[in-house]
């Protein structure tokens, strides 16, 4: 089931909601965490029942796998469950991930014909697989309290943050489950969820879906794309991506508030990052935070010197590349961003040994100090603005760049892409693109009430499309995030009306009356 | 202050929900009264209706318009005007055509026609030959299903949905350009597309002769899939309703359809096709059966189409002018085998090097 559905909306999520304040505010906590966990099966079920056999599967097999673990006495008996659970998590992903994957390469390699599989990929097992791995981690590392399987199954399942993410630890949900029996709603959580789920599916239906169809249209026609085109088909699909998973993180953070739980905020403001390790400190936060806790750290993290420090991130990057996708186009893009990264990251620190070798931290006044994480250079004169200015814009243009390969469905639609950039003309966009922004409906309006040329006429379909275009880049490179808005929100008339016609927008928006341009048989 | 807070927060959900609440129903009531695809009642008088939408549109017509007489098939039938039908037969006809359709997507409108008029005249129903081998339950497009079936849960697609309220509800308010429903889903192509030298590059851009050619397909390669899609989808319709006349036509596709056939080697097989429908069609009284496929001089002369089977409106006037007086009629066996036969020496006569290296 999708949060942006009319069942979710209009029956799940009420239902939800109702029968778990009234069994956990009659202390009925047990049966509170079920109906959730009820609920959580539903949500997943919808999309496949058999799916569902495959959580149900994975979630027994990790929990006595974890039950194991705690009974075992000895550090390597606990090694061992711990190697074997990472093995059969992995295996799982494996199978239904990068099988395959792994055939395609294996046929290439040794010019076999193996039949590929076509396996359906489960959604969501990416993150499920990956939390699951966490708590097992956490149990061997004695992190992890011993749990029931109830509130096991529940840290799982629970349905706003399964299918993807934010990735969560059970240090943060356990005790969350604990204040279960009791809870009565609340309203400024019910108020500041619903805001914050309203404002998720006005970034996902409103802006990600407009953007998404001028970007499928680019990518449908590369051979005709010129420069211009190619840079602004990047351009939007970077932001189409960012309004897209972060509106679906702040639904789910919105949905979970509204329950009286906090979920990990996801994104922070990414596209405001200055440099690319600020970067990654803001996209997809959990699963850095995942890669550093158990990939990064345990490889020895920067405690082993300076080559094997960029060897362990250019390893967490391309992990990272091949678990959004099997695809050597995902690898490429891991790869992007772990050089990138190392780089950075290793420039910074000479420049900081170098500045505190010449006492520079010392002589330097208030506000000119680079802050606690020692990354920003702290505000103060123009040419510091201006650089920060350009950092952002150049990290901007670089994680762009390196989304085409994430977008791409191989290095080689990537690549001509990004040819075209440089080959093709930067004097006019392609009518096609322009076109795709007068086709979202609310435009037409503003084209007709704005004394913008007539419907038809290609100025006003590149004026609505630069328009749109500017207003979602200052929207992510300057305004405060929806997490932050809505924690800022104070409980006025004018906000709930917005706020409500808002929802209703997106409500109107779900569905679409199914059209097409076709004239041949 | 924490109460004040507290109550503050509860009014702003009461607020938001029924500000989205009394939205939602301005909406609903909107596309509810006006109902611009005729999904619970016939058209409001006077309102400026645009319809433009086969797959969301046609239920509703079908189901609440006023009409004797129906225009079904695929694009080949979008360029009906049913003034003609009116001046020519006498008939009150609309069109519910279905672009590139399937046995099934005519089965699909057909049950809803019968359903709602079960006293319908006639049926003019042109068949694509080459759709029917398809297997009998593929549509050629996802269907919006809440505006096909009886629920009216899922009719909350239609009454909260912000293509239908904005494009087909206000925009019609603000810029009226009713559809004239006599020639409702007419093609975009005007008089000057219908040129051999428009039909002629943009076919030669995608013709790969193959060389060699196929091995010949089989004759009978179609057969056993288009009986059971013809017993499936059309024929029960044919005779559940015996009052009903069923007049069914084959379009006159250009050459170069028959120029593709050669090279693929199915010449012999797609006029079996049209053999095996008309057979069974033939069995039944209320059918009538016409062979417009081998107008030798529409279907050989390109100035005449827009793209290799899409021919002039004229021709759609010409053919309702024939359903009138009987012309190209296929009464019996025999008239079948000569126009058949007909068919088959203009597809394998046909110079068509001589046309293709014009403009190759």
């Amino acid at each position: 089931m999708l949060f942006n559905s009319y069942i979710f909306i209009f029956l799940f999520f009420p239902m939800c909601i109702t029968g778990f304040y009234l069994l956990a505010g009659h202390d009925r906590d047990v049966p509170a965490r079920i109906w959730l966990i009820g609920f959580s099966l539903w949500f997943y079920g919808f999309f496949s029942p058999a799916y569902l056999i495959i959580m149900a599967v994975s979630i027994l097999l990790n929990y006595l796998l974890t039950q194991f673990m705690h009974r075992t006495d000895k550090k390597t008996g606990k090694r061992a469950i711990l190697i074997a659970g990472v093995i059969i998590n992995l295996g799982l992903l494996g199978y239904f991930k990068y099988l395959d994957f792994t055939i395609s390469n294996l046929n290439f390699i040794f010019k076999t014909d193996i039949p590929l599989r076509g396996i359906l990929l489960p959604l969501g097992i990416s993150f499920f697989t990956f939390q699951q791995i966490g708590f097992l981690a956490d149990t061997y590392r004695g992190e992890a309290d011993r749990v029931g399987f109830i509130d096991y199954a529940l840290f799982v399942s629970l349905f706003p943050q399964l299918v993807a993410g934010p990735i969560v630890t059970q240090a943060e949900m356990l005790p969350q489950f604990k204040t279960i029996r009791g809870r009565k709603p609340e309203a400024e959580k019910i108020a500041r969820g619903l805001s914050l789920f309203i404002l998720g599916l006005s970034k996902k239906t409103l802006i990600a879906d407009s953007l998404g169809r001028a970007v499928d249209a680019g990518y449908d026609m590369i051979p005709q794309l010129g420069g211009l085109d190619s840079f602004l088909v990047m351009v939007w699909y970077a932001l189409q991506l960012y309004f897209d998973f972060s509106g679906y993180c702040d639904m789910a953070r919105g949905l979970a508030c509204m329950l009286g739980f906090e979920l990990p905020v996801n994104f922070d403001s990414p596209y405001q990052a200055d440099d690319i390790t600020d970067f990654w400190h803001r996209w997809h936060r959990t699963l850095t935070r995942f890669f550093t806790a158990y990939v990064y750290i345990p490889l020895g993290g920067s405690r082993c010197g300076e080559v094997r420090t960029i060897v362990n991130i250019l390893i967490v990057y391309l992990l990272s590349g091949l678990w959004h996708g099997a695809g050597w186009n995902y690898i490429l893009w891991g790869a992007l961003h772990g050089v990138a990264y190392a780089l950075v990251r290793t420039v910074q620190r000479h420049m900081r040994r170098n500045k505190e070798a010449a006492g520079a931290t010392e002589k330097a006044g208030a506000g000119q100090t680079p802050d606690d994480d020692g990354r920003r250079p702290a505000p103060g004169s123009i040419v510091r603005t201006a650089l920060r200015a350009a950092g952002r814009i150049i990290t901007f243009l670089y994680v762009s760049f390196a989304w085409i390969y994430f977008r791409a469905e191989s290095i080689s639609q990537g690549t001509e892409l990004i040819r075209r950039m440089f080959t093709g003309t930067w004097k006019n966009v392609n009518y096609t693109l322009a076109d795709k922004f007068v086709e979202i409906d609310e435009l037409w309006y503003i084209v007709k009430f704005s004394g913008l040329p007539g419907y038809n006429f290609p100025l006003a379909h590149n004026l609505v499309m630069i328009a749109v275009t500017i207003a979602a880049l200052v929207t992510v490179s300057v305004l405060p995030n929806a997490d932050k808005c809505v924690r800022r929100m104070k409980p006025r008339v004018l906000n709930a009306v917005l706020l409500g016609a808002l929802g209703l927008w997106c409500v109107l928006s779900l569905s679409e009356v199914s059209t097409f341009l076709y004239f041949n048989f | 202050m924490g109460k004040e807070n507290k109550s503050g927060f509860k009014k702003y959900i009461i607020i938001l929900l029924a500000a989205g609440a009394a939205l939602a129903l301005v909406c609903a009531v909107l596309v509810v009264v006006v109902d611009p695809f005729f999904h619970y009642h016939a058209p409001l008088e006077g309102f400026p209706y645009e319809v433009d939408n086969q797959l969301s549109q046609n239920p509703g017509m079908a189901a609440h318009m006023d009409y004797d007489s129906v225009i079904l098939g695929s694009s080949m039938t979008v360029n009906f005007d049913t003034r003609d039908f009116a001046e020519e037969l006498g008939l009150n006809t609309i069109k519910l055509p279905y672009s590139g359709a399937y046995p099934r997507d005519i089965s699909n409108i057909m049950k809803i026609i019968f359903e709602t008029h079960p006293d319908t005249d006639t049926v003019f129903l042109g068949i694509d030959v080459i759709n029917y081998s398809s297997d009998t339950d593929q549509i050629k497009f996802p269907l919006p299903e809440y505006l096909y079936d009886d629920s009216c849960v899922n009719d909350i697609n239609y009454v909260l949905n912000k293509d239908v309220v904005l494009n087909y509800v206000i925009k019609p308010m603000i810029s009226p350009d009713p559809t004239d429903m006599a020639t409702v889903y007419h093609s975009w192509w005007t008089d000057e597309y219908y040129n051999i030298n428009y039909v002629m590059p943009n076919y030669m851009a995608d013709y790969e002769e193959m060389i060699p050619r196929p091995s010949e397909l089989p004759k009978d390669y179609f057969e056993e899939q288009i009986c059971v899609n013809m017993k499936e989808n059309i024929l029960p319709y044919i005779e559940a309703h015996p009052d009903t006349r069923f007049v069914v036509f084959y379009p006159p596709y250009s050459i170069l359809f028959w120029n593709d056939c050669v090279n693929q080697n199915k010449v012999e097989a797609t006029l079996h096709e049209y053999d095996v429908i008309s057979r069974m069609l033939l069995e039944y009284d209320n059918c009538e059966i016409f062979f417009f496929a081998d107008e030798e001089d529409i279907i050989t002369d390109l100035n005449n189409y827009a793209d290799y089977t899409h021919y002039h409106p004229r021709y759609n006037s010409l053919m309702v002018q024939y359903f009138a007086d009987g012309t190209d009629r296929v009464r019996d066996a025999s008239d079948l085998e000569a126009h058949i036969s007909h068919m088959r020496e203009i597809a394998v006569g046909f110079d068509y090097d001589g046309l293709l290296d014009l403009y190759r």
